[in-house]
């Protein structure tokens, strides 16, 4: 009996799928998740159909970055080289970088080929004066509002300052619960926000030498604003919230502003989603003061290529990302998608200006964004001020404690 | 049953006995077994053979060995090499990000940091709050349940499934739609609760009371498994033993606390355990939904962002030997509870 | 009087138990009426509890624009197979734990236990190196293997619980008269642990079911994905398309209230009933 039980246990595992049979071609693994799955699988489709010499397979992952920053590190551990080429959220490049993971890129895409890209892209892609990473498209947040409800407040401008919007706010006498509705929860999201904050109150999260400086003046300011509009201005579940609740506020037409990633505009627009379609309009982020320069997050994936694999899958993987970040690719993708591009000249594109108007206004928003800080150690500082900014806006510690907490924190690495 | 055998009144073993041998005679004739064998084994059985030779012994062990085989191969091919990979890298410095160290071995370091780490302190003992609390209220609810759902009544079957559906749900899905449903615009919670007039405004449930919400969450999930592990339990039980109590005149509650307690104390702990061990490597669910925010951050949580997030694998690997260390010693503890009676002596 | 007494208590008994499930059931429900809510009702606020027209739009999704068909088989097959297998061999593990005498049957015990005890994160690589070098990502025996380990803990525990609880000298006796192990293990010992057997199968069964990480990360073909990949899966950038989470929840929890309802019969049917079965 014990003999029959091992035998349906080997048959068992025997049960095994028919390996990926070899071909002409070299085979390529293209590592991307599902945020931008579907357009995607389309310019692979191109890609594959235009090269005899190398077909890129597609390995999709849920969209949740974690999930695919582990999985990432999973196989980049085994030495993996199921994977050949991946779509890295930008903050994660100089980690890979550092533990030697990726690829130089330095000379197929040289100084001259850099220059067309937004040059934020380009920095989130080097690390330790190498290039490791070539921008794919970039996002920015924006800052969305109603414009029914600007009307009727009698506001012909658009505020600059969070004065004045809550000037506008004021003027409804109640018309619309609340004035902001932005990241609060302890989330990646809550730092995109908070940067911004930080940034539009003038403050810097880096020193002059690079070094995380998180309880300078105007900083601590910057999170006391962020901290006293929620409850006020802003809902109090907003410590509650990622991109989802936030947006679903504004969606709801509870809110006058919702600060966001760009691409959220066409959702917004959408009747069969949203009770505030065809009301919205999109702006500039805040600032502390008249006359400031807006800075929005910048995100966005970038390419990379796997060090563990072979020079003949390299060379093929360096044609297919070339191919990938071309002004021509970048332009389909952004039909395809509406994902903002890294190539600067896609943005004065006429095909795509008339599919995505407002790329007019969006390009100085982008090319005045800001990256977080490119570290190797950029997850424990962003764990760092995820814990302690969420006490200061929860309410648990004044803003000056919690900073101070956080920046004994990363001082220590 | 050694502790049967003390308490007043019920003569646990010789109703086993008794039991057994009335179990033979009701499948006499029952298909399957001849009657001549049933015969034999009953009389063996009141005879209860004893002093085997050594060899009959030998012979068993043997079996036993060749029983267990397959479970402790395929423990020992996928499971070994990962609990001592892991012992093995925590007496190193493994800072993914820094390759040019070389991964030296540096002892016990790892471990001393641990002593010096607040935050590790401080959700270790996060962690053995929502364990406790969490593991108490699912076996009260699971065996009030479990009791319940035992007894025969109209509709049973679908009362069984549906108890049986938080469970079924993937984690996953069920931390985010517990998500919204503590949200502060929309949430069922708030609804429900302001309808019902306990509350007179809209909260933030996941910031205002997030402990509450954890362990609401888990017990909701959880007390299933409890609920269904203990009904196995319960109908493990023999029937005979309540009659006979029920003709000495025994109540209800006198039943409970004599028979059914003592009988089913051993899977009610064995089910502790097991939801022990789970509670107190909880992620998922906090990850979901207050990502160890507010004072919720598990020892499990930390572990994972000392690995995962930092590429920090020494330190990380020692964090997953401590939460191992605790939940070894919590294990040894209830091994003194559950007792020896489980196994046969030697 | 006693007529009475006993209708009050029945009704007493049936307003508890309905109260106690609608609670247990709400947030189930409540994912149903999502399921089939039109798609602007979803996150209406206040909460619209009954949706104002019927709407299978998202069903229709995840079985057309998403491989649901596919996830589903792929989840079967894994979790039917590494449930059968982790209670063949648990039982066998567990009847010779609980009821033959030799030696180390504690320390066993105890290692059995202590597979339980790592968090699952830190296992993941080396489960994956190892799976490698076999050859079995990408293959259904490849999560069948990691599930069994993570199973039989639990079913070795509670099986040898159960085991212990049947009365003593009954193998002894059949074994004077001839039967071997075998015989007396699968033909009188398993049959009699029935309602133990189903519970636990069950438990296993929705472990499998619903586990996530291994198969996330040993399952990369988009053929080889299971259920719970595929729901998280769903979401894309800028929008979390609630409406088809809900349909795919409600479709991946079907089949398990379904097995509950055909089993549920077994798991009651033991020693109370009579025994020994065919």
């Amino acid at each position: 009996m014990t003999k029959k039980i091992i035998v349906a246990l080997l048959a068992l595992l025997l049960v095994a799928m028919a390996a990926v049979a070899g071909a002409e071609p070299v085979q390529l693994t293209f590592a991307f998740d599902q945020g931008v799955g579907e357009p995607t699988l389309k310019l692979l489709e191109q890609f594959n159909a235009t090269h005899e010499n190398i077909q890129v397979n597609s390995y999709v992952l849920p969209q949740d970055a974690n999930n695919l920053h582990d999985d990432f590190v999973n196989k980049m551990i085994a030495g993996d080289t199921s994977i050949d080429v991946m779509a890295l959220d930008v903050v994660y490049i100089s980690e890979f970088a550092s533990a030697g993971w990726l690829a130089e890129l330095d000379e197929t895409f040289p100084a001259d080929v850099l220059a067309n890209y937004i040059p934020g892209t380009i920095a989130a892609g080097q690390w330790d004066g190498k290039l490791y990473a070539m921008p794919w498209f970039t996002n920015a947040s924006m800052f969305f509002y109603r414009t029914d409800l600007l009307e009727e407040a009698g506001v012909t401008e658009v505020p600059t300052t969070y004065e004045g919007w809550i000037e506008v706010y004021e003027k409804l006498e109640g018309k619309v619960d609340y004035a902001f509705s932005y990241q609060g929860s302890s989330s990646e999201a809550m730092v995109c926000s908070w940067c911004e904050f930080v940034w539009n109150e003038g403050g810097e999260i880096l020193d002059a030498e690079g070094k995380p400086a998180l309880n300078t003046e105007a900083v601590i300011a910057a999170t006391d604003r962020m901290a006293s509009y929620i409850g006020k201005y802003a809902p109090e579940g907003t410590t509650t919230y990622a991109e989802t609740e936030s947006q679903q506020v504004f969606q709801e037409g509870k809110a006058l502003t919702c600060r966001t990633w760009s691409g959220t505009w066409n959702i917004f627009n959408n009747e069969a989603e949203s009770s505030v379609a065809g009301k919205v309009g999109a702006t500039n982020l805040p600032v502390a003061a008249e006359g400031m320069t807006p800075h929005a997050c910048l995100g966005g994936l970038s390419v990379c290529i796997n060090k563990a694999i072979s020079d003949e899958q390299k060379a093929a993987a360096l044609e297919f990302i070339t191919w990938l970040t071309s002004e021509e690719t970048e332009k389909t993708m952004t039909l395809l998608s509406a994902q903002p591009p890294a190539v600067s000249a896609v943005y004065s594109d006429a095909e795509v200006l008339e599919a995505v108007p407002f790329y007019t206004e969006f390009f100085p928003i982008i090319s005045n964004g800001k990256g977080r800080p490119a570290s190797p150690y950029y997850a424990e500082l962003s764990d760092a001020i995820q814990r302690n900014v969420h006490q200061a806006l929860t309410g648990a510690l004044p803003a000056a404690d919690a900073l101070n907490n956080a920046q004994v924190e990363v001082s220590a690495f | 049953m050694g502790h049967g055998r003390k308490r007043e009144g019920v003569a646990v073993p010789q109703v086993y006995s008794d039991f057994l041998i009335c179990e033979c005679d009701m499948h006499r004739g029952r298909k399957g077994l001849p009657d001549d064998d049933i015969i034999k084994w009953r009389n063996a059985a009141m005879k209860k053979s004893r002093g085997e030779t050594s060899q009959l012994l030998r012979r068993e062990a043997r079996a036993a060995w060749i029983m267990m085989a397959p479970a402790l191969i395929v423990l020992g091919v996928v499971a070994v090499y990962p609990v001592l990979r892991t012992f093995w890298i925590s007496l190193h410095e493994m800072n993914l990000k820094r390759p040019q160290s070389g991964f030296p071995f540096i002892g016990l370091a790892n471990y001393a940091k641990i002593l010096t780490d607040v935050r590790a302190q401080q959700d270790i003992l996060f962690t053995f709050k929502f364990t406790i609390a969490t593991v108490l209220l699912e076996t009260l609810l699971g065996f009030a349940t479990a009791l319940v759902i035992n007894q025969s009544f109209r509709g049973r079957g679908i009362a069984r499934a549906a108890i049986l559906i938080p469970w079924a749900i993937p984690t996953s899905v069920s931390s985010m739609m517990w998500k919204f449903i503590y949200n502060d615009q929309y949430g069922l919670f708030n609804d429900i609760l302001m309808k019902i007039g306990l509350i007179d405004g809209y909260k933030a449930w996941l910031t205002s009371d997030p402990f509450l919400c954890l362990v609401i969450t888990d017990v909701w999930k959880t007390f299933p498994y409890m609920a269904l592990l203990i009904l196995a339990g319960l109908q493990m039980l023999p029937l005979e033993l309540y009659e006979s109590a029920m003709l000495d005149g025994a109540g209800v509650i006198k039943r409970f606390r004599y028979i059914t307690l003592p009988l089913v104390k051993r899977t009610v702990l064995v089910a502790m355990l097991f939801r022990t061990l789970d509670a107190f490597r909880v992620f998922d669910l906090i990850s979901v939904m207050t990502s160890g925010s507010v004072g919720t951050e598990s020892i499990a949580i930390y572990a994972q962002k000392q690995m995962m997030s930092f590429l920090n694998f020494g330190y990380g690997s020692a964090l997953a030997v401590l939460i191992f260390a605790v939940v070894l010693s919590i294990s040894l503890i209830y091994m003194k509870f559950i007792g020896g009676d489980m196994l046969p002596s030697d | 009087m006693k007529k009475a007494k006993k209708t009050v208590q029945t009704v007493a008994f049936y307003a508890v138990l309905a109260v106690f499930v609608v609670i247990i059931m709400l947030p189930f429900a409540w994912q149903f009426l999502t399921s089939i809510k039109p798609l602007n009702e979803i996150s209406a606020m206040p909460a619209i509890w009954i949706p104002s027209e019927i709407n299978v739009q998202f069903y229709i999704n995840i079985f057309t624009r998403h491989p649901f068909a596919r996830y589903m088989l792929n989840s079967a097959i894994v979790a039917v197979s590494a449930t059968l297998i982790s209670l063949i061999v648990g039982a066998s593990a567990a009847y010779a734990l609980a009821r033959m005498r030799f030696r180390f049957r504690k320390q066993l015990m105890m290692f059995i236990l202590c597979i339980s005890m790592f968090p699952t994160i830190a296992t993941l690589s080396p489960i994956y190196l190892l799976l490698r070098n076999l050859k079995l990502l990408n293959t259904y025996a490849g999560l069948v293997l990691p599930y069994i380990v993570f199973a039989l803990p639990t079913s070795i525990w509670l099986l040898t619980n159960f085991f212990a609880q049947l009365p003593k000298g009954f193998e002894e006796a059949a074994s004077i008269d001839g039967a071997n192990w075998a015989d007396i293990f699968f033909r009188i010992m398993l049959p009699l642990i029935g309602p133990a057997i189903f519970s636990v199968g069950l438990l296993v069964f929705i472990n499998c079911w619903n586990e996530y990480l291994y198969a996330l990360s040993f399952m990369t073909d988009p053929n080889m994905r299971t259920v719970p990949v595929g729901i998280a899966l769903l979401p894309s950038n800028y929008q979390l398309p609630w409406g088809d989470i809900s349909a795919a929840s409600v479709v991946a929890t079907v089949p398990l209230i379904v097995l509950v309802l055909i089993f549920q019969k077994k798991i009651v049917a033991g020693l109370t009933t009579g025994g020994i079965k065919e």
